[in-house]
């Protein structure tokens, strides 16, 4: 017993110092050159980085690996499947297809793009869920098929969109956003993200006992007083809350939801809280990482899912070959 | 707390309609008296297990299934919910029973204060409705449930899979606290499993899985236990202890009791009724206790082909009878 909370707490506090190393770090690094010395002697233009650009960026960097961490802890327990992520019913290919729907048909601003992005993960999630509800009283299973069929309309939509933009500029920037980026990422688009993934989060955190009900068989939930499709819906609709929030500025950020949870799990072999938790921390370092790499690495920026994939892929494998047991 | 069960036909809907004439299970009457232990038995396919989740209205059904409270009320129509619910209020008392036993509930003064709060949590259960039309919630506290396979997706130590039984007591945001990990630890003392708390769910073996899921149900301590085929899985020492354990809870707390056997042995030596079912009908109803040798070999016989009871040492003994080779 006290093994595994010490386990638990020394995982924690590696991975909470990691990323906290990691925000102090990418606060130094980009283009223009800071320095605790060069803000602490009062310069003006370093302060105006660093407020403006530097802090509204890291912190979101941070705040989307947490969120997405978050978020992809409740699909795998929802889906009751380690390989389950916010992408599974629709989130991301959603909000992609009403970024580019913005960028093409109102040839919007970055504000008008994330609204646009963040309406359509929120509405592809929705028409997944009253599909299910149609088709099959919300069984889990009619709930993948419906994901998998919103997701298609998604994905044709948006190659409809990519198909008839201009070349130069619209398919252009439909293709960086669907990569991901941090680069635009300003201290006036800061709020919705924020809002959105902090409430999204508090209502997840606190509903961590009727979401391990979710994890029973259905009919065993049930009949343990849990409200199954009504928890279900709840669930989904928090998670997704949050991944669309954070995806609708920065666009679609791959693999983070897929990899901190498991990752999280494999290292504690357990779903309580502090799993939650240490998932949302795994997210966080991987994306402050991730995206230190994407702007120091070329002259241009790196769209932050390449250095993501890189760094996780390798990550992922290792603990798997040295995690040992499955947890299925 | 018995159970009236009357003209009670379940199945699965057809092209969006129940119909209760060709029901996999048809027309089934009974009633359980409370203290005892009943088993379903029958051959595979022939409704154990859809009867079992008719009850609980997780499948389409039609026809009465009561809670009663009162043991005169057994052998009567069903009651009025008005009558009921002021037997409910007289008869609180009886509900939860004031001795604590010696394996679940461990500590008095833990025992008095958790039975206080949850006495003032709980509307009381629900005598004189129909179990299916009850709300999730008050179904879980009326009845506890255990299905044939019960699977939990993620990893998670066996303390929180037993604390999951508390779910129909706690309020939305409220933690299991430290009366019901007490409780807990109890329970899975009682069913053999002590020191096995924070072992991973998913590492544990089929049988150790089943006793765990034993002690989530004697934690939610609801009036009604359904089980269905809880010994699947266990050794002849843990099938023992099971059914021990399951006596002794139903004596003591005057619960109701209804366990789908394969052991046909087992049901005739631990169970006071046996409840024969062919092909989605109820064929008969034997009680070993005070049933002649006769009565329940033939009735057994209608149920699987040529067998014969005989009593020894007070126990009862099942044996099939086969041309000499």
């Amino acid at each position: 017993m006290t093994n595994q909370r010490k386990k638990t707490a020394l995982l924690l506090t590696a991975a909470l110092l990691f990323t906290g190393a990691a925000f102090f770090v990418s606060l130094c690094t980009g283009r223009y050159p800071l320095t605790i010395r060069l803000l602490l002697s009062g310069n003006e233009n370093a302060w105006r980085v660093f407020r403006t650009l530097r802090l509204p960026r890291t912190f979101l960097a941070m705040l989307a690996g947490f969120a997405l961490g978050i978020a992809g802890f409740v699909f795998q327990i929802v889906f009751k499947n380690p390989l389950a992520s916010p992408d599974i019913i629709g989130v991301s290919s959603g909000a992609c297809a009403g970024a580019a729907a913005a960028i093409l048909l109102l040839h919007a601003s970055a504000p008008a793009i994330t609204a646009c992005s963040f309406a359509g993960g929120l509405a592809a999630v929705c028409l997944a869920l009253g599909l299910a509800r149609a088709a099959g009283r919300g069984r889990l299973s009619s709930l993948v098929l419906s994901g998998i069929v919103v997701n298609a309309f998604a994905q044709s939509a948006l190659m409809i969109f990519k198909y008839l933009a201009d070349p130069e500029k619209e398919l252009a920037s439909i293709e960086y956003w669907t990569m991901g980026s941090f680069s635009g990422v300003t201290a006036s688009r800061l709020p919705s993200a924020c809002i959105a993934a902090a409430a999204g989060i508090l209502a997840l955190f606190l509903l961590h006992r009727q979401l391990l009900l979710l994890s029973l068989d259905e009919d065993e939930a049930r009949m343990l007083g849990a409200p199954v499709a009504l928890l279900r819906a709840a669930a989904l609709g928090l998670a997704t809350l949050i991944t669309a929030g954070i995806v609708s500025v920065t666009g679609v950020i791959s693999f983070a939801g897929l990899l901190a949870p498991h990752g999280a799990r494999i290292l504690l072999r357990d779903s309580r809280r502090p799993t939650m938790v240490l998932s949302g921390l795994l997210g966080s370092g991987l994306v402050l990482t991730a995206d230190m790499i994407a702007r120091s690495v070329s002259a241009g920026e790196l769209p932050v899912s390449i250095p993501i994939s890189l760094l996780g892929a390798p990550f992922l494998l290792w603990l798997v070959l040295k995690g040992g047991r499955k947890w299925d | 707390m018995g159970l009236i069960v009357k003209h009670f036909s379940a199945g699965y809907e057809k092209r969006g309609a129940f119909d209760a004439g060709n029901a996999i299970v048809r027309n089934i009457s009974f009633s359980l008296q409370p203290g005892t232990i009943t088993a379903l038995a029958g051959s595979n396919g022939c409704g154990k297990t859809t009867l079992l989740k008719g009850l609980c209205g997780l499948i389409p059904a039609s026809g009465t299934c009561i809670l009663v409270n009162d043991e005169n009320s057994l052998s009567d129509e069903p009651q009025t919910p008005a009558h009921s619910q002021t037997q409910t209020h007289i008869n609180d008392g009886i509900l939860r029973p004031k001795q604590t036993t010696q394996s679940v509930h461990s500590n008095h003064a833990f025992q008095n204060a958790f039975e206080k709060k949850q006495r003032a949590d709980a509307a009381m259960p629900p005598y004189g409705s129909d179990l299916r039309t009850l709300s999730p919630r008050r179904l879980a506290r009326a009845v506890s449930y255990i299905p044939q396979r019960s699977g939990i997706a993620v990893p998670l130590p066996v303390i929180d899979v037993v604390l999951m039984g508390f779910e129909p007591v706690l309020h939305l945001l409220e933690q299991p606290g430290k009366l019901h990990r007490e409780q807990a630890r109890a329970a899975l003392a009682a069913v053999g499993m002590a020191g096995y708390e924070n072992h991973s769910f998913q590492t544990l073996s089929e049988g150790q899985k089943q006793l765990c899921i034993l002690a989530r149900t004697l934690v939610q301590d609801a009036p009604l236990l359904l089980l269905d085929e809880p010994d699947s899985a266990l050794d002849f020492t843990n099938r023992h202890l099971l059914l021990d354990t399951l006596r002794r809870t139903v004596a003591e707390r005057q619960r109701t009791c209804l366990l789908v056997l394969h052991d046909l042995n087992l049901a005739l030596d631990c169970c006071d009724q046996l409840l024969l079912m062919e092909s989605g009908q109820l064929t008969g109803i034997v009680h070993p206790r005070s049933d002649s040798e006769e009565t329940l070999s033939s009735s057994l016989s209608v149920l699987c082909g040529p067998v014969r009871v005989f009593r020894r040492d007070g126990h009862c003994f099942l044996y099939q009878i086969k041309p000499c080779p």
